[in-house]
Formats: structure tokens, C-alpha cells, sequence
């Protein structure tokens, strides 16, 4: 029995044989078998990751947005009561770990308050409910996870807007601007996006905190995406789904940090290679 | 503004002062024994109360003495953890700047890989094989991942200071290297470290707490803020004081190991302004947002 299990799945061979086969099916797209759940490791992810892109995608593009729309606020008037108090309250979140918010949030809104769901993607029975109140059962769902993610990241983003916005208002064009007797808030509005520029970097910058953020922020609410499923692996030692987690996540990581850096060249041509 | 931030700069030190007293004297401060099972009967999931101020857990134990007990835990994993992560930062950053051409391109292209690998990741996959974790190997595992950044910012500074006259000028008179290290290199990276030290030490607090809440770090019985959480993970909804306490204990401490790091990187940057010396010694320390998150 043993060594019929041994023989099938190669756990004879040297180690360095069992790599370079293990690297050959990653790179034709398989990515081993689930001992767990006796199916293809690819099919798990494949119905995890949508989920954790949904959160993700959602996340970023609001925290970017926010943390812009913050930290230009801040930055237009550095050392003002509005800079210090939304200074303070972003340090306080920036330094609380993930699932500390995340578990904050459960308990303030979810059990306590009994405003918003506590766990999962939708309710048990939406699927009996029409369209629309399926769609507004999701979005309670969402607003949780999306929460967490969120306001930790959108404070990285602000943090760098800040300085930019502070920076970019004391340059020589802005006083320029200024002199010919433009309205402030054209003179704001040409600096702001003169100071978009080292904040694009910062997308690159929030995409591990994200990762982090997503295995805790997935556990906390029971979100079944690709978090949840690396450490439910992990529990059922199914070896296959968590290299394959690691391997995907790692990928993505550097894929979208790959991203940033071209969007970068994109809009600044100063950072082309002459 | 200089004001408020001394504020904060006095209630962190109050409070991480508060919190080693407290490790220190927790097997007297205590009233029960962190793992002692007081009444599984009776005593199982109460309430806050007075003979018990932070309730007990499902097992009758005193979420009180547990906690009190998790600060010896966070407290050393956090140190022990960051002075292991700013050593390893140190020595293979300065040590890639001072070795110098093919050398420290090879030593920052393998530091780029660690970058670009989440740490977070790279404690789950090993979590994941081994088996019982104790203290002792999670500080190694702690201390082992995420000194990247550090290591990064360390050899760009170890960089710039080998290019300063003075450094120049030792080489120049034949100062031997251990001795250069010793007196012109080390003192001016001191900044730098205990800067990256304080904020590990939150990170390395972070994320022992949260890998125990996954049930991936310490085990039970261990009485330590993530053991806590994990208890009190499934039952969030009735006994809210496994979650509440502990978690408030994380949040404030990871909390003030920041506001002190903010505040010794303004330190040592007043003082480089008071002392006005013009070079762009620790500029590879100043501009860089250093808290970074695990």
C-alpha cells in the first residue's frame, strides 16, 4: 500500500528529480493534485482567486482613490488642524495590525451593532431572493473585508500624497501659476497632478500589505478566497495547494510590482532608459 | 505640532514601560496561574467581573493572568526577534557596500528576490511544514524573514559613507578596516538600526500575534495574545473579552513601538539639523517612510 503510494506519486526519486518535474508541471499550468480534496489543485484556485481579485480589486482601487483624495487634502495645507488630526488618525491605523482592525470591525458592526453580516460571500437563502436583493446582499458581504483592506492601505497611499502635494506647491511652477493670477484651486488642481507621479509607485508599494491583509482579513470574515484556502491547506497539511498558494501569490505579487514600475515609465519619460 | 508629538512620544514609552514592568512581574501580578483550569464547571465563559476583570476562557482560565503572561511572550519574541532581523540587516548590507563591485551587485540582486517575496507568505509556507512551534523558533523564524528593506536601506547608507572625506581620508592614513568599521562606520548607521529595531519590534509583535491567531504560531496552552484571540476566535459573538483585551494589548503596543520609532527618526534628524552638518550622512535615513509593514 505504502510503496503502490510511494511509486505513484514519484516520492522515490531524488529529490532534485521530484523539483524539476514539480517545476516542468508548473510551467504547462498544473499544479498538482489535492490529496485534500482529491481534485486538481488548479480547479481550487481557479474557483478561489475571482473571490480574492473581487476583494483585492475593490480594496485598491478605493484605497487608492481615498488615500489620493486624503492626502492631497492634507498636503494642500500641511500643518493645519485638518492635517493634524487626519495625520493622527492615519498613524493610528497604519500602525494597527490587520486582523486587529479586521476583528474590531466584526465585533463593532457585525456583533454588536448587528449592522452588517459577519461571515462569508452572501446569506444562506439569498439565492431564493430576486436579482437586486441578491446584488445588496453581496455588497453588505463586501463592505466588511473591503473595510479592513482598505483603510490600512489607503493610509500608505496618503502618507506619500501628503508629501508630494506639500512638495510640488512650493516648486517654481506653481508660484509661476500663482503670479500670473490663476484661481487657487486651478493652481491646486495643476499641482495636484504634477504630484500623481511618485504616488503610482506607492501601488507597488501596497500590494504586499494587501496580501497580508488578505489572509488575515479572509479568515477573520470567512471569505472564501484564496487566503482562506492556503490556510485551510495548510491545517489539512495538503502540501500541493499550499506551495501552489505561495508560488501564486509570490507571482501575482511580483507580477503587479512589475506593473507599477511600467505604468511609472508610462507617465514620467524622464525614468525612460535613453 | 512639536508639542503633540511629544505627548505621544511620553504615553508610548509610559506604556511599553508599564508593559515590561508588567512581563517582568507577571508571575506575581497575577492572581491565577496562566494555564490553570480554575472550575470547568462553574467558571467556564464568564463575564468580566471583579474577581475575574477580564473574564474567563471556555476552560475556566483567567483571560486576566493570560494576558498579563502574553506580554512576556510579545515582548520577548518582539526584541529577541528584532535585534536578530537589524543584526542580519547590518551585516549583509554593510557588509555588500564594503565587499563593492561584482560582489554587492550580486549581494543586492539576491536581496531584490527576498524583496519581492511577501513575508507573510514566506511564514505561512514554512508554518505549514513545521510542526510544533515554540518560542525559540519562532524568534529564528521572525528574525530570519523580513530584514530585506533593512538590509536595502543599510547598504545604500554604508554606500554613501564610504564616498564621505572622512572616510576617505581614515583609508587614506591607513586606518585599519575593523577599526574604521568601529569608529567611523558603525556609529553613524547606530541611527539607522535602532530606528528599523523599534518598528521590527511592532512587526515581529504583529505578526506573532496574528500567526498565533491563525493557529499557525504558538500552540495552546501557551498563554500568549494570539493564543487568546484563537480561543476567542469562534466563540467573537459571546465571549467578546477573549478578543477585546488581548487585542486591545497588541493594537496599543504595536501602537507605541511606532509613535517611538516616529519619534527617535525625529530625534536623530534634529539633532543632524541642530549640529549643522551639511552632508547627506543620514539622508538615506530621512527620506524613507521606514515603518514599513510586514
Amino acid at each position: 500500500m505504502r510503496a503502490t503510494y510511494r511509486a505513484r506519486y514519484g516520492f522515490d526519486d531524488p529529490l532534485i528529480v521530484q523539483y524539476v518535474r514539480w517545476l516542468g508541471m508548473l510551467l504547462s499550468g498544473d499544479l498538482g493534485w489535492s490529496t485534500w480534496q482529491q481534485r486538481p489543485v488548479l480547479t481550487m484556485f481557479a474557483e478561489a482567486l475571482p473571490n480574492t481579485l473581487l476583494l483585492v480589486g475593490v480594496a485598491m482601487t478605493l484605497s487608492v482613490v481615498c488615500g489620493v483624495a486624503l492626502g492631497a487634502w492634507q498636503g494642500a495645507h500641511p500643518g493645519s488642524l485638518r492635517d493634524r488630526v487626519a495625520s493622527t488618525v492615519s498613524f493610528v491605523v497604519y500602525a494597527v495590525p490587520e486582523f486587529g482592525l479586521a476583528l474590531g470591525l466584526l465585533l463593532i458592526f457585525s456583533e454588536w451593532l448587528h449592522w452588517l453580516p459577519a461571515t462569508g460571500m452572501t446569506s444562506e437563502l439569498s439565492m431564493y431572493q430576486p436579482v437586486t436583493a441578491q446584488w445588496l446582499d453581496r455588497l453588505r458581504h463586501l463592505i466588511l473585508p473591503v473595510l479592513s483592506l482598505t483603510a490600512i492601505a489607503s493610509t500608505i497611499v496618503a502618507r506619500y500624497q501628503r508629501l508630494a502635494m506639500r512638495d510640488t506647491l512650493s516648486l517654481p511652477f506653481v508660484q509661476t501659476a500663482r503670479a500670473y493670477g490663476l484661481p487657487e484651486s486651478r493652481v491646486r488642481r495643476q499641482a495636484w497632478r504634477a504630484s500623481l507621479l511618485p504616488v503610482i509607485t506607492v501601488v507597488g508599494l501596497i500590494l504586499p500589505s494587501l496580501v497580508t491583509g488578505t489572509v488575515f482579513v479572509e479568515r477573520v470574515f470567512g471569505w472564501p478566497g484564496m487566503g482562506m484556502l492556503l490556510l485551510d491547506a495548510i491545517f489539512k497539511r495538503d502540501y500541493a495547494v499550499v506551495t501552489a498558494g505561495i508560488v501564486l501569490g509570490s507571482a501575482m505579487t511580483a507580477f503587479a510590482a512589475a506593473l507599477a514600475d511600467l505604468a511609472r515609465e508610462a507617465a514620467d519619460p524622464r525614468l525612460r532608459p535613453a | 505640532m512639536p508639542s503633540a508629538d511629544r505627548r505621544g512620544l511620553h504615553r508610548s514609552v509610559a506604556w511599553l514601560g508599564l508593559l515590561v514592568l508588567t512581563a517582568l512581574a507577571a508571575p506575581w501580578l497575577s492572581p491565577h496561574a496562566p494555564t490553570a483550569q480554575l472550575d470547568l464547571l462553574t467558571l467556564n465563559s464568564r463575564a468580566p467581573s471583579w474577581a475575574h476583570p477580564f473574564g474567563t476562557d471556555a476552560y475556566s482560565r483567567d483571560v486576566f493572568s493570560r494576558v498579563l503572561h502574553g506580554a512576556r511572550i510579545s515582548l520577548f519574541v518582539g526584541l529577541a526577534a528584532a535585534a536578530l532581523n537589524v543584526g542580519l540587516a547590518g551585516v549583509y548590507g554593510a557588509g555588500a557596500a564594503l565587499a563593492g563591485g561584482g560582489v554587492e551587485r550580486a549581494m543586492r540582486r539576491l536581496l531584490e528576490v527576498g524583496l519581492s517575496v511577501p513575508r507573510v507568505l514566506v511564514l505561512l509556507a514554512v508554518t505549514a511544514f513545521w510542526d510544533q512551534l515554540s518560542v525559540p523558533s519562532l524568534v529564528f523564524l521572525l528574525g530570519a524573514t523580513g530584514w530585506f528593506p533593512v538590509a536595502r536601506i543599510v547598504a545604500d547608507a554604508t554606500a554613501a559613507l564610504v564616498r564621505q572625506d572622512f572616510v576617505v581620508a581614515a583609508r587614506a592614513t591607513g586606518v585599519p578596516a575593523l577599526r574604521l568599521l568601529r569608529m567611523h562606520l558603525i556609529p553613524h548607521l547606530v541611527p539607522l538600526l535602532s530606528v528599523s529595531a523599534t518598528f521590527e519590534v511592532a512587526n515581529a509583535i504583529a505578526l506573532e500575534t496574528g500567526l498565533s491567531y491563525l493557529g499557525l504560531g504558538l500552540q495552546p496552552p501557551t498563554a500568549s495574545w494570539g493564543t487568546i484571540l484563537h480561543d476567542g476566535a469562534s466563540t467573537l459573538g459571546t465571549s467578546w473579552w477573549l478578543t477585546v483585551f488581548p487585542g486591545l494589548a497588541t493594537v496599543l503596543t504595536v501602537l507605541a513601538c511606532h509613535a517611538l520609532g516616529d519619534a527617535l527618526r525625529d530625534l536623530f534628524a534634529a539633532d543632524h539639523v541642530a549640529t549643522g552638518s551639511t552632508t547627506t550622512l543620514l539622508s538615506p535615513v530621512l527620506p524613507v517612510p521606514p515603518a514599513s509593514r510586514p
